[in-house]
């Protein structure tokens, strides 16, 4: 038996048939009617993600905007360098000392 | 919902044929017309990523499970059982064989309903909506909540059952035959 044998009986033996398509659609449109049809979503709100979505949205902002306030002091406050200095008065001697521990660097200047 | 009936008028036959897979003839109107009902209410939602019959077949096979177990829930079980039966056996009858056909395309038919009733209810359900409702793989998958890998697989199983059920009685008649 190939596969159109079997497709022809398996046809004959099982084949269903639904009811009349007027009668059912009457039915239909009938308890349709008494059910409230949702209206279409506005493209705002095509547009908006559900809310589980918009909580995982935030929650991944939040996570982003604590990550980079925790590393930004890190190029902020990196202690300043002094790279030249110039002295108008007379003086004996300076010297810069770089407090990391503080963030500050003091210049001390002797014998003005 | 004129524009709704003519849409969907020619998937109703589709849907019918499932709702008679899962709960048989006789509750099948029923979950057609709640499957309608629902798509109605869902229309405004459907985004189309799937087909609108795949869409529907996914719609009907959960209506007919609710139907399905509110039935169980009223501890019908006995009867379920036989509502199931007939939902494969009485069947046939919706096109009873006429007396002007041959004795043969009977005996074809008597034959190859032997052999489905002697598969599993799944592979049954899926050679019946391959085969009988001319379904594709993916509104079978949709339909069943299988993937279509499982689908393929069933048909294949089920083909092969039948094929085999079918050789053993051809064998077993012309022994007969034969004595």
């Amino acid at each position: 038996m190939n596969d159109d044998d079997l497709k022809r009986d398996l046809k004959d033996a099982y084949s269903v048939t639904p009811r009349d398509e007027e009668q059912f659609w009457t039915d239909f449109k009938r308890r349709a009617s008494a059910t409230e049809q949702p209206m279409p979503e506005s493209r705002w709100q095509q547009l908006v993600p559900p809310l589980g979505m918009r909580w995982a949205l935030g929650t991944v902002t939040v996570a982003v905007i604590a990550m980079f306030v925790s590393i930004r002091p890190h190029f902020v406050s990196a202690p300043p360098v002094v790279q030249s200095i110039e002295i108008s008065q007379p003086f004996d001697s300076y010297f810069i000392l770089e407090d990391e521990r503080n963030e500050g660097t003091v210049v001390w200047i002797e014998g003005i | 919902m004129d524009a709704f009936a003519e849409l969907f008028e020619p998937l109703r036959a589709k849907i019918y044929a499932v709702a008679c897979r899962f709960v048989g003839v006789s509750e099948a109107d029923d979950v057609v017309m709640e499957t309608f009902l629902k798509a109605w209410q869902a229309l405004p939602k459907f985004g189309g990523r799937s087909t609108l019959s795949t869409w529907l077949c996914r719609i009907a096979r959960n209506q007919a499970l609710d139907l399905i177990r509110k039935r169980q829930s009223r501890d019908h079980r006995e009867a379920r059982g036989e509502d199931a039966e007939k939902a494969f056996s009485s069947v046939p009858d919706v096109r009873q064989v006429t007396a002007d056909e041959t004795m043969i395309k009977r005996e074809r038919i008597q034959a190859v309903k032997y052999a489905v009733e002697r598969i599993s209810e799944p592979h049954r359900t899926a050679i019946l909506m391959r085969y009988v409702d001319d379904m594709s793989y993916t509104e079978i998958a949709a339909a069943t909540g299988v993937s279509l890998g499982t689908v393929m697989s069933r048909l294949f199983n089920a083909k092969r059952k039948l094929r085999q059920t079918l050789a053993e009685l051809t064998n077993e008649h012309s022994e007969t035959i034969s004595i």
